[in-house]
């Protein structure tokens, strides 16, 4: 099983070739909005230097968001059209569970203490992209999501997590933004706080593709590749849509 | 690479809004051309809307190729080329176009070449007259340029005017909302000035006897004074009347454009070149001064992705392929360097 990987959802351009035991191959820019710049050279790159084509891909899997909207498009588009030439299928999953789960992968410890872990994206204007995820002690901490992906201000986040009073792992460029009013709430950490990491492989902040793939990847091995379609996930109309309907 | 009539080059479109894709042989046979135009989707907003425009790319970029390849009646796998517009047009939307570009030049090993989408209007009455006697002037009018090119031969060109504020088809989308009578509004005024009287009101023409260059923010702004102190005024003479002001300046230029450097032909491109005043206008006084007028089909004159694909070819076989590297260039002149706004760099 070979599966390619592409996130580009965020400001970065993430992509990795793996399967779900491990990541052969993967290129990280965290160069500002170079999207439709760099993916194609990262995925010839990548696939180059492991000796294979396209076409002896499984499958391409693909960040669908929310996230940067430019970008997004950049990386949904792209697989599309590769999916659709080299006639592979497409797994796509959202911008907040490959985040989430990046946890496993850098900081598996950071979990056993915890009962939920919160994805936060900054979706600016005040807003964030968040979702929420249960941390399953019982089957060797795998994650299950608890609240689908939304866009929301700050405020109502915290309102949800003082509710719940839950002891909780949050991450993401949100989470970092955030940080001063989602600290004063009870048995809340930032990630890395609680074991004392600083520095991770990665920008664990951002999705990255290493983790979209190795989720991609049992999804694949278990042969649950039907279901939602590709398509992106804004959560947010466009401006000009919200104006006329409220004009 | 051997470039040749048999080259088949796959062209993408998607600046503004509408998303295309041809497919064109040794780069003028056109074996498809598939348009899918949002005009519907941003009706209600009287004009595009970027991000409105992005998300319907991302919607249609891929039926709307594989209709081109279906249509020709080819396989992909015969595409030996895939011509991109990159610029100028909306970051968001061309972006969609480019990448699905670049993913199918490497997709299926081929040469990937970003297109001029002013260039590729240079092409397009090419497309319909391979035989078109050169050198020409080549009047390209559409909501975005107003643009007066000397074009010594295929990929030889340079500037000769430019609007110095609005472009010309702006002026009619500002005025058909202004009017109210529609959306989008080049068609929206050609169809109420066909009512009016094009003599009831004289309206301004700008720089009409002085140099190359155009301007229409101030006949834009005297059309809309004169409905504020006139208000019974009927909306069709208005359409009429600022029509034939802007068709006069515009065929002037270009008439005097194509006496000045010695041209054989005279030649229309861009979203305005559809008004039915502007082509009978520059067709009866063009040949009435010995000049060859190409007018390009309508659907050759809008947006599509022929004229892409066309262009693609003669950039393949002169200059080569870009690499795969290259981004959308949203404010991408005819001549090169990147200046915002109209006003391109001369040569």
């Amino acid at each position: 099983m070979k599966i390619l990987g592409i996130d580009t959802s965020s400001e970065q351009v993430s992509v990795a070739v793996g399967d779900d035991e491990s990541i052969s191959a993967s290129f990280q820019l965290a160069s500002d909005r170079r999207h439709v710049e760099s993916l194609i050279p990262a995925i010839e790159l990548l696939l180059r230097n492991i000796g294979i084509s396209i076409h002896e891909l499984s499958a391409i899997a693909v960040d669908l968001g929310p996230g940067l909207f430019t970008g997004m498009r950049v990386g949904i588009t792209t697989a599309l059209t590769l999916a659709d030439i080299a006639e592979l299928p497409l797994i796509g999953l959202d911008s907040l569970q490959v985040l989430a789960h990046g946890v496993e992968r850098v900081a598996l410890q950071e979990l056993d203490d915890a009962e939920i872990v919160v994805p936060i994206l900054d979706a600016r204007r005040n807003q964030v992209y968040w979702s929420m995820h249960r941390i399953d002690h019982s089957s060797g901490g795998a994650l299950e999501e608890i609240r689908e992906p939304r866009v929301g201000e700050v405020e109502e986040l915290i309102e949800d997590l003082l509710d719940r009073s839950q002891r909780s792992v949050v991450l993401g460029t949100g989470a970092v933004k955030y940080i001063e009013s989602l600290i004063e709430i009870p048995d809340l950490a930032l990630l890395g706080e609680r074991s004392g990491a600083r520095n991770f492989a990665f920008n664990a902040h951002l999705p990255h593709a290493s983790t979209l793939v190795s989720l991609a990847a049992k999804k694949y091995a278990a042969g649950r590749l039907e279901g939602s379609p590709i398509a992106p996930i804004y959560l947010r109309a466009p401006d000009a849509e919200i104006q006329w309907l409220t004009r | 690479m051997h470039i040749n009539n048999s080259t088949v080059v796959l062209g993408i479109e998607s600046s503004c809004d509408e998303t295309a894709a041809a497919i064109v042989m040794g780069g003028n046979d056109v074996l498809s051309s598939v348009v899918s135009s949002q005009i519907d989707i941003h009706a209600k907003f009287g004009g595009v809307v970027p991000e409105v425009a992005s998300r319907a790319h991302l919607e249609l970029m891929q039926p709307v190729i594989n209709e081109a390849i279906q249509l020709a009646g080819i396989g992909a796998e015969r595409i030996n080329a895939v011509a991109t517009t990159i610029g100028p047009g909306l970051i968001g939307a061309l972006l969609v176009g480019v990448s699905a570009g670049k993913a199918m030049a490497y997709g299926l090993d081929v040469p990937f070449i970003g297109v001029n989408h002013l260039e590729a209007h240079l092409y397009a009455a090419l497309l319909e007259e391979p035989q078109l006697p050169f050198p020409a002037v080549v009047l390209l009018v559409s909501g975005g340029n107003t643009l007066l090119i000397h074009m010594t031969a295929p990929g030889e060109y340079s500037l000769l005017g430019a609007t110095i504020d609005d472009a010309a088809g702006e002026a009619f989308d500002k005025i058909a909302r202004f009017l109210d009578i529609g959306y989008p509004g080049g068609p929206a005024i050609d169809a109420a000035a066909q009512q009016g009287n094009p003599q009831s009101i004289e309206f301004p023409r700008a720089m009409l006897h002085d140099g190359l260059d155009f301007s229409f923010s101030g006949l834009k702004t005297s059309v809309i004074n004169y409905v504020r102190k006139n208000p019974g005024v009927a909306s069709h003479d208005v359409a009429a009347s600022f029509q034939s002001a802007v068709v006069d300046v515009l065929v002037a230029k270009t008439l005097r454009a194509a006496q000045q450097v010695d041209a054989k032909s005279i030649v229309l491109g861009g979203g305005v070149a559809a008004n039915s005043l502007l082509r009978s206008e520059m067709q009866r006084v063009g040949s009435g001064a010995g000049f060859h007028v190409a007018l390009p089909s309508k659907a050759m004159c809008t947006d599509n992705a022929a004229m892409i694909a066309s262009a693609g070819w003669y950039r393949l076989r002169d200059y080569g392929p870009s690499g795969l590297d290259v981004g959308a260039i949203p404010h991408l002149s005819l001549t090169g360097s990147t200046v915002r706004g109209n006003r391109v760099g001369r040569k």
